[in-house]
């Protein structure tokens, strides 16, 4: 599986280039955009401020993937993680997903999700 | 071994990274004594943050080595 991952500090723009790799079989694109909300707990907020542990992150979400595609078998992924200042409203990640079925890249998306929430040293804070 | 701080650990230890000095292998509750001696504020985030060692997450019983770089991982919250 092809497997891109990016850090910025600008608004994410939607990938102008698809499919990440050419494959006649790809019947599925799926995109997520993660987004600031208004609160954080219960505190309204007008932006939040994301930084990580780059290298590291970088390394986790590769080997999340790595494990991840033995069970949902896709042909390309492309993580973008926005770190500093977020305004709410504004996406902090992006997550597109090529696969020849949906299913698969719905579930590799879910999963994948799911286990960088719970592990890639990336933190939000409110300025 | 060099030690790397992240949001809120940076914050309490009031730098990014810093170099503990020893000459043997440490345990994990060696090292955090060693670190909480060096920085007492730390003490609050023993029960939550992990440690990486060379960007891997230390598995159970893993013994930090001198020339190591630590790093100290509070919980991550991006996305």
């Amino acid at each position: 599986m092809q497997v891109d991952i990016l850090f910025v500090t600008e608004v994410i723009e939607r990938p102008q280039k698809w499919p990440l790799s050419v494959d006649a079989e790809i019947g599925a694109l799926i995109e997520f955009y993660g987004l600031v909300r208004e609160t954080e707990g219960t505190q309204k907020i007008t932006a939040l401020s994301y930084e990580a542990y780059r290298s590291m992150a970088e390394k986790v979400m590769r080997e999340k993937i790595t494990a991840l595609e033995k069970k949902h078998p896709c042909q390309a992924i492309r993580i973008v993680h926005r770190l500093g200042l977020v305004p709410k409203g504004e996406s902090a990640i992006y997550v597109g997903i090529q696969s020849r079925h949906r299913q698969e890249g719905f579930l590799l998306l879910q999963e994948f999700m799911d286990e960088f929430k719970k592990d890639v040293p990336i933190w939000k804070s409110t300025p | 071994m060099k030690v790397l701080f992240f949001a809120q650990c940076r914050q309490i230890a009031g730098c990014d990274n810093y170099r503990l000095e020893t000459a043997r292998p440490l345990s994990e509750a060696e090292f955090w004594t060693l670190l909480v001696r060096d920085f007492p504020g730390l003490a609050s985030q023993q029960k939550t943050a992990r440690l990486a060692r060379r960007e891997t997450y230390l598995q159970k019983d893993e013994l930090l080595q001198p020339d190591d770089e630590i790093a100290v991982i509070p919980p991550v919250s991006g996305g």
